[in-house]
C-alpha cells in the first residue's frame, strides 16, 4: 500500500491518504491530544441520482424520490434481525448517518477502541441486508420525519427557493422524498441502488484522530474486496437553463413573522477540483463583504428595523449544482429584496470596496483556522473537499490567490440581479 | 481548572488546553432568576453589542473585531435552574497562530464593551433600546416558529407557573413597554456591581495572558459581597397529572411530557438518574427509540432529557395525531419497566459506555469544558469529569429502579396537529 503525506506546518495539521485496490479511498488526520475519534464513511451518492444505469445492465432507470436516503435508514438493519446501534452500544461510540444533495455518510465518534468502532462501520456498511418486511417497517418512521420537516418553516423557506430557481435540477426534490414516493420503494430497487453507487471506487472514508493508517487499512482490507470496483459512478448531466422558474414564491405557515430567502442560482455547474473550490470562495467573499456583519448593508438596514439577527448569508457550491442565498426573518421581505439588488447592482457598476474584501478573506481563513479544533467539523468539511478532489489543508492558500478581478468576474455571473428569487413563509 | 479568586465575589478561571487553534475569553454575571428581571437581562446584552463608547456603531465594533482576526464576540442570557447568568464570551485565534499578543487586546475589547456602554442622559442609548425591544419582541414572538421548542416550554410553564424556572429565556412581550433607557441601566449598573462574577480565560493560555486579563479585566471589578444563585430541586412528594392539549395548524403533533424526579445536582442519586435517562430515551438503543421509534415506527424522535439543576425529565417526540393514545401507551409502558426493573445488563452496559464516551469528550471542546465547570461552581461541586463519571459507573440497577421510583409525571404537554383526513 502507497501512503502519501500532505503537510501544513503552519497550522500544524497533516494528512495522510492511500487508495486501496479496489478504487477506496482512505484519509487519516492525525490530531495528537484529543480524547475523539471520528470517522466518517461516505458514499458520492445522494437525492441527485435518481436517473442512473445499473453496472452491468444497458437501460437507463429512474429510481423514486428519496430513495438514497430510505437506503441510509435501512443499511443499520443486520441479518439476525439486530441493527447497527446495538454494535456500537457495546463500544459505546455515539454512531449516525445523513443523506444530503449528492453524499450518504455513516459515522460515528467514540473516545475508545477506535478500530472495533472502525470494523462495525465497514461492516455494516459493506453488508446490506432488505426485506419486504424491514422495508415496509420504515415507512412510518420516514414517514414522520418528512411530516416534521413539512412544519418547519426555515426548511419550507430554503425549499421553495430551490424550486423557484431549478427547472430540472434534481436538487429541487425533496432529500426524503414524499410519502407518496417512498411507499413505491422495494427491496429490489434498494440493491439496484446499493449495487451501483456503494462500490468502493465511489466511496471513501475520512478518520480524524490519533490513528495509525496502516492498522486502519487492515479493516479496510478485511471488508473491502477489489473485484467490488466498478469505478467512480459518472452522474448523468442534466440540462438546466440559465433563468429562473418564477422570481416569487409564497407559503403561509404558522410563524410569527416572514421569513424570506433571496435565491441565486449557479450556472456553471460540473466544475471540480481547485477551480470548484475558488468559485465558492469568491461568493463567500462577496457575500461577506457586502452582507456581512461589518458591512454598511448590513448596519444600515439593521438600524432601519429591516433585518435583525437572524439576518445570514450561505452558500452551497457543489459539483452538480450551486446557489447562494440571503435571508432570515423580517416584517417587510419585499423592502429587504429590493434592498439587496441595488446594493449588487451598486457593486457591479461602481466595484466593491476593496479593504472589505481583504476583511472577508481574513473572516475566511480564520474561520478555517477554527474548524481544526473539532475532529467533527473537520471529518464533516473535509469529506466534501475529498470528494471534490481538493486539498483540505489548502484553503488559505486559494483564498490569498483570489484576486480583485476574479471577484468581480464571479459577481457579475453569480449575481444577477435579473434573474433571481424571493422565497418567503408568511403567517397564516 | 485553575481558579484564583481576584477579590470578594470576583473569580478567574484558567483552563489551560493549547491543542486548540482558539481561545475563549468570557465573563459571566450569575443574577437571580425573576419575573421583573428576566426580560430586561434578555434585552440588555443586545443593547450592549449595539456598541460603547470606544466603538459606538455595530460596524465600529465589528470592524474591530475584523483586526483582531475575526474574533467573535456573542452575548446572552441563560438559565441556570433558579438563576440566570448574563454572558459575553469572546472566541479569537490563539496569540501562536498570529504572532502578536491578541489576548491582552481582547481583554482590552471585553473592558469596552463591559464597562464603557455608550450612554445619555443618564440611560443607554435611546435609539438602540428602541430597536432592541423590537427585535426582542419579534424573538419572544418568535418561540412558536419551531413547534418542537415550543411544546417543550409550554410544558415546563405548564409545571413551574410563570415565575422561576417556569418562565421563558427570552422574557415576556409585555414586560417590554415599562422598560426605558434610564431603567435598563439602572438594572445594568445593579448587575455590575452586585452580582457574582466568573471570568474564564481557555485555550492556550501562559502565565503572562492570565497576568494580562487580571490587569485589563479582572481588576476593573469591585470587591462585593455575592454569591451563586441556588436552586430549590422540583420535589416529587404531592404532584398532580395534568394533561394539557392545545390546537395548531400543522401536520406532526408534538408531545412532550414533564417529570419531576426530586434528586439533588450532587450526590448518589444524580449518579443513578442520569443513567436511568440515557437506559431509558438518551441514546439510539435507549427504550423509547427501540420501542416508540423502532418497534412500533410511531416517531421519528422520541427522546428523554434530565436536567440537572433543576431536577426535571423531559420526555419529547414527534407523532401523527391518531397515534397519540399508541404513543403515550407505549411511553408509559416503557416507564414502568424502569420502575420494576425489566432493564437488563446489556442496556446497563451499554448506557455506561455511552456516557463515558460523552463525558471523555467535553475535553476536545473550549465551550463544553467552560459550561460544565461553571455549572459546577454553580451547584458548588468540585468535581472532575472523571470523579463524576466513576460514580455513574459505579451505578447498579437497584439505584436505578430506586430513584425512578422517585419519579414522578406532572405534566402531558399536547400540540395537536390535523389529522390525517385533514392533510392535503
Amino acid at each position: 500500500m502507497n501512503i502519501q503525506k500532505i503537510t501544513n506546518s503552519e497550522l500544524g495539521e497533516e494528512m495522510q491518504f492511500a487508495v486501496h485496490e479496489s478504487g477506496f479511498r482512505v484519509y487519516v488526520f492525525p490530531k495528537k491530544g484529543f480524547s475523539k475519534y471520528y470517522a466518517i464513511y461516505g458514499t458520492e451518492y445522494g437525492s441527485l441520482n435518481r436517473t442512473f444505469t445499473v453496472p452491468g445492465e444497458d437501460k437507463e432507470i429512474t429510481v423514486p424520490d428519496g430513495i438514497a436516503h430510505y437506503l441510509e435508514h435501512k443499511m443499520f438493519e443486520e441479518e439476525d434481525g439486530s441493527d447497527a446501534f446495538e454494535k456500537f452500544a457495546v463500544t459505546g461510540a455515539s454512531s449516525n448517518a445523513y443523506t444530503s444533495f449528492d453524499i450518504t455518510a455513516y459515522l460515528f465518534s467514540c473516545t475508545d477502541r477506535f478500530y472495533e468502532n472502525l470494523d462495525i462501520l465497514l461492516g455494516f456498511v459493506n453488508h446490506p441486508h432488505f426485506t419486504a418486511e424491514n422495508v415496509a417497517k420504515e415507512q412510518g418512521i420516514i414517514g414522520q420525519e418528512i411530516k416534521m420537516y413539512d412544519d418547519e418553516p426555515e426548511w419550507c423557506v430554503f425549499f421553495n427557493s430551490l424550486k423557484a430557481m431549478f427547472h430540472n435540477n434534481p436538487v429541487k426534490i425533496d432529500i426524503a422524498g414524499t410519502v407518496e414516493s417512498i411507499s413505491h420503494i422495494t427491496p429490489e430497487i434498494l440493491y439496484k441502488c446499493y449495487n451501483t453507487f456503494y462500490n468502493p471506487a465511489n466511496m471513501l472514508l475520512v478518520l480524524v484522530g490519533d490513528i495509525d493508517i496502516n492498522e486502519a487499512m487492515k479493516y479496510v482490507d478485511k471488508h473491502i474486496s477489489a473485484d467490488r470496483n466498478l469505478g467512480r459512478v459518472k452522474c448523468t448531466e442534466v440540462s438546466e437553463p440559465r433563468e429562473r422558474v418564477k422570481e416569487y414564491i409564497e407559503q403561509k405557515l404558522s410563524v410569527s413573522q416572514p421569513m424570506f430567502r433571496a435565491a441565486f442560482k449557479d450556472n456553471q455547474p460540473y466544475m471540480t477540483g481547485d477551480a470548484l473550490l475558488k468559485k465558492e470562495i469568491e461568493t463567500e467573499i462577496i457575500l461577506e463583504a457586502v452582507f456581512g456583519r461589518s458591512s454598511d448593508f448590513y448596519l444600515d438596514l439593521y438600524e432601519r428595523g429591516l433585518i435583525d439577527s437572524t439576518f445570514g448569508t450561505e452558500t452551497d457550491i457543489e459539483h452538480e449544482y450551486g446557489f447562494s442565498l440571503i435571508g432570515g426573518e423580517s416584517s417587510n421581505p419585499d423592502a429587504v429584496y429590493d434592498e439587496i439588488k441595488r446594493a449588487l447592482d451598486k457593486c457591479m457598476s461602481s466595484g466593491i470596496d476593496k479593504a472589505a474584501i481583504e476583511r472577508a478573506k481574513k473572516v475566511l481563513i480564520s474561520r478555517d483556522i477554527s474548524l481544526f479544533n473539532n475532529v467533527e467539523s473537520m471529518g464533516n468539511v473535509f469529506i466534501r473537499q475529498l470528494k471534490n478532489n481538493q486539498n483540505p489543508l489548502g484553503y488559505k492558500k486559494v483564498v490569498e490567490d483570489v484576486t480583485y478581478d476574479d471577484i468581480m468576474g464571479r459577481l457579475r455571473e453569480h449575481f444577477d440581479t435579473s434573474n433571481c428569487v424571493l422565497s418567503v413563509v408568511k403567517p397564516v | 481548572m485553575n481558579t484564583k479568586r481576584l477579590r470578594d465575589g470576583v473569580d478567574l478561571h484558567i483552563i489551560n488546553a493549547p491543542k486548540f487553534k482558539t481561545n475563549l475569553m468570557s465573563v459571566y454575571f450569575n443574577i437571580p432568576l425573576k419575573r421583573e428581571t428576566i426580560t430586561k437581562a434578555a434585552l440588555l446584552p443586545s443593547v450592549l453589542k449595539r456598541g460603547c463608547a470606544k466603538y459606538p456603531t455595530m460596524k465600529d465594533m465589528s470592524r474591530r473585531l475584523d483586526d483582531l482576526y475575526s474574533a467573535s464576540v456573542s452575548a446572552g442570557a441563560r438559565m441556570k435552574g433558579d438563576g440566570e447568568v448574563l454572558f459575553f464570551t469572546a472566541e479569537y485565534i490563539s496569540d501562536k497562530f498570529i504572532g502578536e499578543k491578541l489576548s491582552t487586546q481582547i481583554a482590552e475589547f471585553l473592558h469596552d464593551f463591559i464597562f464603557s456602554p455608550l450612554t445619555e442622559s443618564g440611560g443607554f442609548n435611546s435609539e438602540y433600546t428602541a430597536g432592541e425591544k423590537n427585535n426582542l419582541k419579534n424573538a419572544i414572538l418568535g418561540l412558536v416558529n419551531d413547534k418542537k421548542a415550543y411544546t417543550e416550554f409550554k410544558c415546563r410553564e405548564a409545571m413551574f407557573g410563570k415565575e422561576g424556572y417556569g418562565m421563558f429565556e427570552a422574557g415576556y412581550a409585555e414586560d417590554l413597554d415599562d422598560i426605558t433607557p434610564v431603567n435598563l441601566y439602572e438594572f445594568y449598573k445593579d448587575v455590575l456591581t452586585s452580582s457574582k462574577i466568573d471570568i474564564f480565560i481557555s485555550g492556550t493560555v501562559d502565565d503572562e495572558t492570565i497576568g494580562d486579563v487580571e490587569r485589563i479585566l479582572g481588576s476593573a471589578f469591585e470587591g462585593r459581597d455575592a454569591s451563586y444563585i441556588g436552586t430549590t430541586v422540583a420535589g416529587s412528594d404531592k404532584v398532580e397529572f395534568k394533561t394539557i392539549s392545545e390546537d395548531a395548524d400543522i401536520v406532526q403533533s408534538k408531545l412532550c411530557m414533564g417529570m419531576r424526579c426530586g434528586v439533588q445536582p450532587v450526590g448518589d442519586e444524580f449518579y443513578a438518574i442520569t443513567l436511568a435517562s440515557c437506559i431509558f430515551g438518551g441514546s439510539p438503543f435507549s427504550k423509547l427509540f427501540a420501542n416508540v421509534r423502532e418497534k412500533l415506527s410511531l416517531a421519528y424522535y422520541a427522546i428523554a432529557r434530565y436536567s440537572r439543576f433543576k431536577s426535571v425529565m423531559m420526555i419529547s417526540s414527534g407523532i401523527q395525531t391518531e397515534n397519540y393514545q399508541a404513543a403515550y401507551d407505549e411511553i408509559m409502558l416503557q416507564f414502568k419497566k424502569m420502575q420494576t426493573g425489566e432493564i437488563d445488563d446489556f442496556e446497563i452496559e451499554s448506557a455506561k459506555k455511552y456516557l463515558a464516551n460523552t463525558y471523555h469528550s467535553l475535553s476536545d471542546s473550549l465551550r463544553g469544558m467552560e459550561d460544565y465547570y461553571l455549572s459546577q461552581c454553580i451547584m458548588g461541586a468540585q468535581q472532575s469529569v472523571d470523579e463524576l463519571l466513576s460514580g455513574i459507573l459505579a451505578v447498579d440497577k437497584k439505584r436505578i429502579v430506586d430513584v425512578m421510583n422517585k419519579v414522578k409525571f406532572d405534566t402531558v404537554y399536547f400540540l395537536k396537529g390535523k389529522s390525517a383526513g385533514e392533510v392535503e
